[in-house]
């Protein structure tokens, strides 16, 4: 009955949106440019000198097209789409050109540069017939105010409908909205408040927020970077599809040319505040003109590059191995292959309570790490892939100690000595801190603002009582010359430096100690395409030269198949296959290796994502796979288990599955 | 969140618990007693004093038991709504405290307000106007309000009030209003010698407050959802107010709890310099004297002040912040 009723509403809100379909059916027979930017300039005050952020520029948006701006962090793109807005920060400024906005083709031009950012004009079109959603679906919405509030706050501002934000009449708009979007259930959404929703659902609200009023243009600002890859192909198709269903055009800002080529019809590709070049997504994918187009896309890694070819950053850095550390940190270096992390079974818990009401909660128990056992050979790469919340983090918080593990094992192999650290004394642990350090995903957040470069390198030794005061100083200085950094730094507080370098401080911080094994939680999620390359080729040069194993978290598979030897695929807190690198990509055998293989975009027009089958697909709902990698009765967990299929590959499948089955299947 | 408040209740108990006992503590740390001061000063005076009636002094007061006792025998008393008896006064607590009670209430709330009425427009301007001359000037006024010490300021103000109008603006209403029963004239009187206590005592806490609203909503201003309610079109004054502000306030909810046991005890200096009849001079004075069980109580209705005032934020922030209602009892 809900359902049914859930199913005519969605029918109302086509219809009502057929108003907007009417004019993209105009659009297509001759597209006009719902935005023209004509010579655009504009600059930030820094402190009384003006700094050029957006230089000349000048491109169009095409009514119900999809235009693509790509450039990596700084390149202007950003602020480009906040002077479309009207939402400037207060430091920046257009300081000549014109932005011309036509809604319909009979419009007159209105030039939104001449008018000031809280011209009732000016207002009325935002939110009204242009509208944002953000990279960061975490903090994009206000944590105090419910959903339904923030949605039904746009739609009152820009509709007469009786009531309030609250009300009835807007109320039933919201939770039509909800649904388009595609929330399991909308009438409970409403009331919710983001910090309730995942990131994903968080992103459908802010989506559902911006279309509210069916704006005719869309900017899309890094829709889906903060997203996994599985629930970026769900976003990706849902605004394709009510890209359609709603006529508008969209603004897409991504670094991602893999996004750009699923989405696009046009693409504008900016460096530092100019536009390098432009045109249909055919021209720029199959016939590249500008040197640093050309750059960009080779300084992404892809699925279809060779295994082992070398990814082209942009800015190559030169690092140099001191003295002190040249002939490889690792003691056991001549040991190759053996083996030096086991980890058996390891499992943890979480309790999540929830408030019911007024009174008392109910406790569920979240498996977030379930039965997990892999081992990490000496002088390898170990990588582990998994959508966010599979426990990737958490296996490796567990593996530092960060968290306390229920049960299982994790051995340390020394020599012929093996030490479970799940179970050593602090005293002890204090020690293997030495040979087991951390590099963490955020570079922003991971560094005290409060500390010179200095004492953050230093920080460790002194930990440790590793030398004198002198000798820490030189000893940092070296570290620095290590990434690929001057010691000219030491001197500075991490503000100053970029998302790449603070990242090589990071990577810095954790060899000071000289540790054997690097545990890596998505090093390079959070940078830029062009420093990525950069990061990843400085992990790869510094694992061979100080004889370094790496473990690396990641969610996207071409990094993890760029820098890893072997690969775990993680999913709901358990390890579902694992296969040396070229096995895994040629011949995934588990059903969620083959669907996590298929959402990953390609930067290629040959292999277009497959959006139909995402669309009404939230990710919410449990998932089964059939018959020999799922037990029939979820209580028969025990029975699961990881079949070998070469010496390098292992599936988790019912127990007695034979490698002839799984193959078949 | 019932149940939350019933939890939070039965925790106030072991701390009132505590909290009795450190009062005790420290009330008979220094040597001697009500009474060897007392013959002290009639020593001081040249009087003779007979011992038979100190030995009776004692054990009226309960001052020859043994330490626990006369620590069960007040905080007994306490919860039962007996303060005790003050022997400077000769009269019981209740009636010395509550004849200043009402005087203290009101000047309290009077520099709260002017607190509030002042900081937060001040602030919001600061925050919103950032590195502007306007916010320049307001923080180096802030600031000089803040490094001033209110008795300084009090003495000073003293004197031009003197010098320059010729009033004298100690006391709460002119002498001879005090101790009559309410009237217009005497409720002028004390609305008169209102203003400068109210400024005096407000100075540092305006001061301070605009500090933290600047900091607390410059914090806030940078937040992405800030953006995002730009985007859609809000205009920008409402967008301040929901938002940003409404984030901001955190703070100054979590502050009630420190405030109601200020509102009672005031601002000691203060009062002393400018001689309101409020009840902070009333405490210094107890302890001076070791009044043993005005100064006792006092501290322990402070005390249970602060612990209630403490719940009613929490109980507040509860309901003001989805995040701190839903998130409670997570565990690792």
């Amino acid at each position: 009955m809900v359902l049914e009723q859930g199913q005519s509403l969605r029918d109302k809100t086509i219809a009502a949106q057929a108003r907007g379909a009417d004019i993209s059916a105009d659009a297509t027979a001759q597209p006009h440019d719902i935005i023209r930017i004509d010579d655009l300039h504009i600059s930030i005050d820094l402190k009384g000198a003006d700094l050029d952020v957006v230089r000349g520029t000048s491109f169009r948006i095409p009514a119900g097209k999809t235009v693509a701006l790509v450039g990596e962090s700084g390149s202007g793109k950003s602020i480009l789409s906040q002077a479309i807005l009207g939402i400037l920060p207060n430091v920046a400024r257009i300081k000549s050109g014109s932005i011309w906005y036509r809604e319909l083709p009979d419009d007159a031009p209105l030039d939104l540069a001449k008018l000031h950012d809280r011209a009732p004009e000016r207002v009325a079109l935002r939110g009204g017939k242009m509208s944002i959603i953000f990279q960061e679906p975490m903090t994009s919405l206000s944590p105090l105010h419910t959903i339904g509030n923030q949605i039904g706050e746009a739609f009152k501002l820009h509709r007469d409908v009786p009531g309030g934000i609250e009300g009835d009449a807007t109320r039933a708009t919201v939770v039509d909205m909800l649904d388009l979007v595609g929330f399991p259930n909308p009438e409970a959404a409403y009331s919710m408040y983001p910090m309730e929703l995942s990131g994903g659902l968080r992103q459908r609200a802010m989506i559902a927020m911006a279309l509210i009023c069916h704006p005719a243009l869309l900017i899309a600002d890094e829709p889906t970077t903060a997203l996994d890859v599985s629930m970026q192909a769900r976003i990706l198709a849902l605004l394709k599809s009510l890209q359609e269903r709603l006529g508008m055009a969209v603004l897409l800002i991504t670094h991602d040319l893999g996004v750009v080529a699923n989405m696009a019809d046009e693409v504008v590709v900016m460096y530092h505040g100019q536009i390098m070049e432009a045109g249909t997504r055919e021209a720029i994918f199959r016939d590249p003109q500008h040197p640093y187009l050309k750059a960009l896309l080779e300084a992404v890694p892809d699925l279809s590059m060779g295994y082992d070819e070398k990814l082209q950053s942009l800015r190559d850095i030169d690092h140099e191995i001191p003295a002190s550390m040249a002939g490889g940190v690792s003691a056991g270096s001549d040991h190759d292959n053996d083996l030096l992390l086991e980890v058996k079974n390891l499992s943890k818990t979480f309790i999540a309570k929830k408030n019911k009401g007024l009174f008392g909660k109910t406790a569920t128990k979240v498996h977030a790490v379930d039965d997990v056992s892999f081992e990490v050979r000496r002088g390898e790469c170990f990588g582990l892939v998994g959508e966010s919340g599979c426990g990737k983090t958490t296996t490796l918080k567990l593996l530092v100690r960060a968290l306390t593990s229920d049960s299982g094992e994790v051995l340390w192999h020394e020599g012929r000595d093996s030490t479970d650290l799940m179970s050593i004394s602090d005293n002890q642990l204090q020690e293997f801190r030495k040979k087991l350090q951390m590099v963490f995903q955020d570079p922003f957040s991971s560094l005290s603002p409060r500390s010179t470069v200095l004492n953050i390198l230093r920080e460790p030794l002194e930990v440790h009582n590793i030398g004198n005061s002198e000798e820490q100083k030189q000893y940092a200085a070296e570290l620095l010359r290590l990434v690929g950094l001057t010691p000219t730094y030491l001197g500075r507080y991490p503000h100053s430096f970029s998302g790449g370098q603070r990242q090589r401080i990071g990577i810095a911080r954790a060899l000071a100690l000289r540790p054997q094994l690097l545990v890596l939680d998505e090093p390079v999620s959070a940078l830029d395409v062009s420093v990525q390359a950069q990061v990843l080729n400085l992990l790869k040069q510094l694992q061979a030269e100080l004889g370094l194993t790496y473990i690396f978290i990641s969610h996207n598979l071409a990094v993890v198949r760029y820098i890893a030897d072997r690969i775990g695929v993680m999913y709901r807190g358990q390890l579902v296959e694992m296969a040396a690198r070229r096995e895994l990509f040629e011949n995934p055998v588990h059903p969620y290796t083959k669907a996590l293989l298929k959402v990953v975009p390609h930067a290629d027009l040959d292999h277009p994502l497959d959006f139909e089958a995402y669309e009404q697909d939230t990710g919410e709902g449990p998932v089964h796979f059939p018959a020999p990698f799922e037990a029939s009765h979820p209580d028969d967990d025990h029975t699961m288990t990881m079949v070998r299929l070469s010496p390098t590959h292992t599936v988790r499948a019912l127990a007695g599955t034979t490698p002839a089955d799984l193959t078949q299947s | 969140m019932f149940r939350y408040i019933l939890t939070r209740c039965a925790a106030m108990i072991p701390t009132l618990i505590l909290a009795s006992l450190v009062i005790f503590t420290i009330i008979q740390l220094p040597p001697g007693d009500y009474v060897e001061t007392y013959i002290g000063e009639l020593l001081a005076s040249g009087e003779s004093v007979d011992m038979a009636r100190v030995e009776y002094l004692r054990a009226e007061y309960g001052l020859d038991q043994p330490m626990w006792k006369r620590y069960l025998l007040w905080i007994g008393n306490f919860v039962t709504g007996d303060f005790g008896y003050s022997f400077e006064y000769q009269r019981p607590v209740s009636e010395v405290v509550g004849n200043r009670l009402w005087l203290t209430i009101l000047v309290s709330f009077a520099t709260i307000i002017l607190t509030w009425v002042i900081a937060f427009p001040i602030g919001i301007y600061s925050a919103t106007h950032q590195y502007s001359w306007g916010d320049y000037g307001l923080t180096f006024f802030g600031l000089l309000g803040l490094a001033t010490p209110n008795f300084l300021l009090a003495l000073v103000m003293m004197y031009f009030a003197q010098t320059i109008f010729g009033v004298s603006i100690g006391g709460l209403m002119d002498a001879e209003y005090i101790d009559q029963p309410m009237s217009w004239d005497k409720f002028k009187s004390i609305l008169e010698h209102l203003i400068v206590p109210t400024i005096v005592i407000g100075t540092s806490g305006t001061a301070a407050m605009i500090r933290r609203i600047r900091a607390n909503l410059l914090d806030e201003l940078q937040k992405q959802y800030v953006t995002t309610a730009r985007a859609k079109g809000v205009p920008p004054f409402k967008a301040l107010v929901k938002y940003p502000l409404r984030m901001s306030l955190n703070f100054f909810v979590a502050d009630i709890g420190s405030l109601l046991p200020a509102i009672i005890s005031g601002a000691e200096i203060v009062a002393i310099v400018l001689s309101l009849q409020t009840t902070g001079p009333l405490l210094i004075a107890a302890l001076q004297s070791q009044d043993m069980y005005l100064a006792g109580s006092f501290l322990m209705f402070l005390a249970t002040l602060t612990v209630i005032g403490v719940l009613l934020s929490d109980i507040l922030l509860g309901f003001l912040d989805p995040r701190i209602r839903l998130t409670g009892g997570a565990s690792k």
